[in-house]
């Protein structure tokens, strides 16, 4: 449904990465996993549209984006920005409403149809109490689930999130990857970066592994993130094991021996 | 826990009832002092078309003198604070008053040079209203030259910088100005007053004013959704750009307009829509008229002081300034949620 063919993606003229092919499917989660300045959030928002490709081009159910209205592309994709402050002190229950603008005409206020929309959302999400909330009165978790809120208020079929888990504590990071696994359940479609290889073992179908701009490599999680694939993309030992207590792999920093005039490593 | 933005009801009812207030103690006190059983026989008199038996002199208090000045008082604070809401909005900053782009500077330019030539009152009205527009299409023209990752940033950098430009323009003319009569018009216009408006004044206001409330009130659920990051509400489906646009001309139409008839009135705009989001919420559905309401009796009461504390009338502006700035500062210091 969502595809970047060919892709050259960037800010102004200097390309991040080049000829990148990727492909979402129908209910499929497929988890960008990268290093810091891989390019992850750059290529998310060329994909969206947010930013112009330098080359190549990106597919919504065969369209090409740039030739799409930004109203009949927020129909169908929503984005789900890093937990973010806000200046005013809207409530939870009118930023998630704003997620309906895309469907409401110009000049017009939301109907009682597009409230029973947010308040079915906020439900999904298990924040239908914070309703009448002011957003900028919320915790960093708490917003994060705010604005997946207001993306699936948009009702579309594919989800892009930005890096849903950075600046999370643990609690929430794992009520945030939930939520993604309750959305693939549902049918939808959902892309999502994160900078931890375990956030992907947790809820991806496919993962893709993001090395300066471009994709090294694609696949089912077990496949594609070995100890020795993460320890190119990142720099350091990494061991990735089966764990029996979290019924999956787990990737982790291997310890390195500091003892005197031992390293020879 | 304490839910704030909500809105409990009787706050809703807290700027209604000072605007009226507000206008009739206007209409009862000044020189002539109109007891508020003679102005309710007035008004009742004039709505049924009957004698109302009250002397002359008070039927010409009240409608030829009091009536002129308290419409353009409201209409002229309606406008800035509707203006300074919607600004706050567009520019995603709470710290934004109507004259960001430049148009109080374009205006007060365009009135100096009218002054100077000795141009006739409509003609230095006329002039400031197009000194005010001019100057927010160069800010904007500047602005949209210049490529950078935060526009709105860049826009309102443009407006400080032309603002101060065309400040010593002003400066210049005003040494360049006959100091018996110019310098000390060019003085008073600086400070607003509504001492010499006519109704015929706010007649020839009034159209620009309408055409820039418009699109506010018919768009103000989409107001809601600009105040996000242009990213996130083009992602929302909303191209954000034109709309912002849009509205910054309508508000920046109303602005001129209203400092065109007034002179330059500071503070309502930056200082009444924060009172009103205190009362309201954000929701721009319901900050637009509470504002406007707050924006148009604030202005009628500090002209009521005008008017009244002092032999002379003191310029609107040094009251604004004087009122508006403590109050200000008090609102920060106890922390009113408008903004944060």
């Amino acid at each position: 449904m969502l595809e970047a063919r060919r892709l050259h993606f960037g800010h102004g003229a200097i390309a991040l990465g080049r000829e990148l092919d990727l492909t979402i499917g129908e209910g499929e989660a497929l988890c960008l996993i990268g290093p810091n300045g891989a390019g992850k959030t750059t290529l998310l928002k060329t994909m969206l549209g947010l930013i112009p490709p330098i080359g190549g081009e990106v597919l919504l159910y065969g369209a090409p984006l740039s030739r799409l209205q930004r109203r009949e592309v927020a129909k169908r994709l929503g984005f789900v920005p890093q937990a973010h402050a806000a200046l005013f002190p809207f409530s939870v229950g009118d930023v998630v409403l704003m997620g309906r603008v895309a469907r409401i005409g110009a000049f017009d206020a939301p109907s009682s149809a597009d409230r029973a929309i947010v308040a079915e959302a906020l439900t999904r999400l298990h924040i239908a109490h914070l309703a009448a909330r002011p957003y900028t009165e919320l915790s960093g978790g708490e917003r994060q689930l705010v604005l997946i809120a207001r993306a699936l208020a948009q009702q579309p079929s594919c989800l892009v999130m930005d890096e849903p888990t950075a600046n999370l504590d643990l609690g929430n990071q794992a009520r945030v990857l939930d939520v993604i696994n309750a959305l693939r359940a549902i049918g939808l479609a959902v892309l999502f970066s994160s900078h931890d290889p375990n956030h992907a073992f947790m809820c991806a179908d496919r993962v893709a592994l993001m090395e300066e701009g471009a994709l090294v490599a694609i696949g089912p999680p077990d496949d594609v993130m070995t100890g020795e694939s993460l320890r190119k993309l990142y720099g350091v030992a990494l061991s990735v094991e089966f764990s029996a207590g979290a019924g999956r792999k787990m990737c982790t920093p291997v310890r390195r021996a500091h003892t005197a005039g031992g390293d020879n490593d | 826990m304490l839910s704030v933005s909500a809105s409990p009801a009787p706050r809703r009812w807290i700027a209604p009832f000072v605007l009226t207030l507000i206008v009739v103690v206007s209409f009862s006190v000044g020189q002539y002092a109109v007891a508020p059983d003679e102005l309710w026989r007035a008004i009742v008199s004039r709505m049924f078309g009957q004698a109302s038996g009250l002397p002359p002199a008070v039927e010409t208090v009240i409608w030829q003198i009091r009536l002129p000045r308290v419409i353009a008082a409201l209409a002229i604070g309606a406008a800035l604070a509707a203006a300074g809401a919607a600004y706050q909005g567009l520019f995603r900053n709470p710290l934004v008053s109507p004259d960001i782009l430049g148009v109080s500077a374009g205006a007060s330019l365009g009135a100096v040079i009218g002054i100077y030539f000795s141009l006739p009152a409509l003609a230095i009205q006329t002039s400031a209203f197009a000194g005010g527009l001019i100057a927010v299409a160069g800010v904007y023209a500047v602005g949209s030259m210049v490529r950078a990752r935060d526009p709105t940033l860049v826009l309102v950098l443009a407006g400080m910088a032309v603002a101060a430009l065309l400040g010593a323009c002003v400066s210049l003319v005003k040494v360049l100005a006959d100091p018996y009569n110019q310098l000390p018009a060019m003085t008073y216009w600086l400070l607003g007053s509504l001492a010499s408006i006519t109704s015929g004044d706010v007649l020839s206001a009034a159209p620009a004013m309408l055409i820039g409330l418009t699109p506010m009130i018919l768009m103000r659920w989409r107001m809601n959704v600009l105040a996000l990051e242009d990213e996130e509400t083009r992602a929302l489906g909303l191209n954000a750009k034109a709309l912002r646009a849009l509205l910054i001309v309508a508000a920046t139409l109303m602005t001129a307009a209203a400092v065109s008839i007034s002179g330059l009135i500071g503070w309502i705009g930056l200082l009444t829509p924060h009172i009103a989001r205190a009362l309201v919420g954000p929701d721009f559905g319901r900050l637009l008229p509470a504002s406007i309401m707050l924006g148009g009796g604030f202005l009628v009461g500090v002209d009521l002081i005008a008017r009244n504390a002092a032999p002379t009338e003191i310029p609107l502006g040094v009251l604004t300034a004087a009122l508006g700035a403590p109050f200000f500062l008090y609102l920060l210091a106890t922390a009113a949620r408008g903004w944060r």
